[in-house]
């Protein structure tokens, strides 16, 4: 029977900011990321007699979802990239984060660049730990392999 | 409260950056304190009349050091420094993993970073040690 190999361990997750560091999420505590594209690929332009037009679209641009556990040292270094780009006084420094997923195994990365934060989370105090969902967004989405 | 960091400042690529120095853990500065002193024995024993100075000793230390132990050296070391970025301090280095990839590939400011942390965690054993002076050049 033939199978394949998913390992979440072995997703190399590094975030960078010039004026921040480097966190590597993966040695930080990783919950879960989902990055998602804005655009499509494609779409149609039909008329009223069924005649259809394939646009070609392009687009680069998406978000990305972190579920980082709450007080972990990702959750730490977006919070203070975060109360930097509140009072930045050059706006230019706000999209300067980079993020890279490298998938060891498939062989897939994933770079994102210009990246800013969407929004400060929501921060659940329970009797324990909760993930937090920061949004980011990425200007530029590009896959590898 | 005790003074246990020091902020020195390096030229990193030409521009000169703050880099914020904590003092090892007493254990690990013991740890140091043993590798220092074999090196200095063997100094002492070779005929060289007086101790050498510290900053010397540190470079003959690393010289000879096994490659194992010069790691983990650095990296505990490196792991007691923070560099100031406009978003504040951020540490060089957690565990194995880079916080600042900036210095990655500068071997001259790590070691430099590296012998800092060292005379700043053993200041007071050493009476040199009490000199600003980056050591080794």
């Amino acid at each position: 029977m033939a199978y394949n190999i998913y390992s979440l361990p072995d997703v190399k997750s590094i975030l960078y900011h010039q004026d921040v560091g480097q966190c590597n999420l993966h040695a930080s505590g990783m919950g879960k990321i989902v990055i998602s594209r804005t655009g499509d690929l494609s779409s149609h332009t039909t008329t009223a007699d069924g005649y259809v037009v394939v646009n070609r679209l392009r687009s680069t641009n998406g978000t990305i979802t972190l579920e980082i556990p709450q007080n972990s040292i990702g959750d730490w270094f977006l919070r203070r990239w975060a109360a930097y780009i509140k009072n930045v006084a050059d706006p230019s420094r706000i999209a300067l984060g980079v993020l890279t997923i490298q998938d060891m195994v498939s062989g897939l990365t994933i770079t994102c660049t210009g990246v800013s934060l969407q929004k400060i989370p929501d921060r659940t105090y329970d009797r324990t730990s909760t993930n937090v969902s920061w949004t980011l967004l990425a200007a530029t989405i590009t896959d590898q392999g | 409260m005790r003074t246990i960091t020091k902020t020195i400042t390096l030229p990193v690529d030409g521009s000169s950056t703050e880099f914020r120095l904590t003092k090892l853990d007493a254990f690990s500065g013991a740890m140091l304190m043993q590798i220092l002193s074999r090196y200095q024995q063997t100094e002492k024993r070779e005929g060289s009349g007086s101790s050498l100075p510290v900053s010397d000793l540190i470079t003959r230390v690393f010289s000879t050091l096994p490659a194992a132990e010069l790691r983990s050296v650095m990296v505990s070391c490196l792991n007691a420094v923070e560099v100031r970025l406009p978003a504040g301090w951020q540490p060089l280095m957690t565990g194995s993993d880079w916080g600042w990839p900036d210095l990655e590939h500068d071997t001259a400011v790590c070691l430099k970073l590296t012998f800092e942390v060292i005379l700043w965690t053993l200041q007071g054993f050493f009476v040199e040690s009490a000199s600003n002076s980056p050591p080794g050049k």
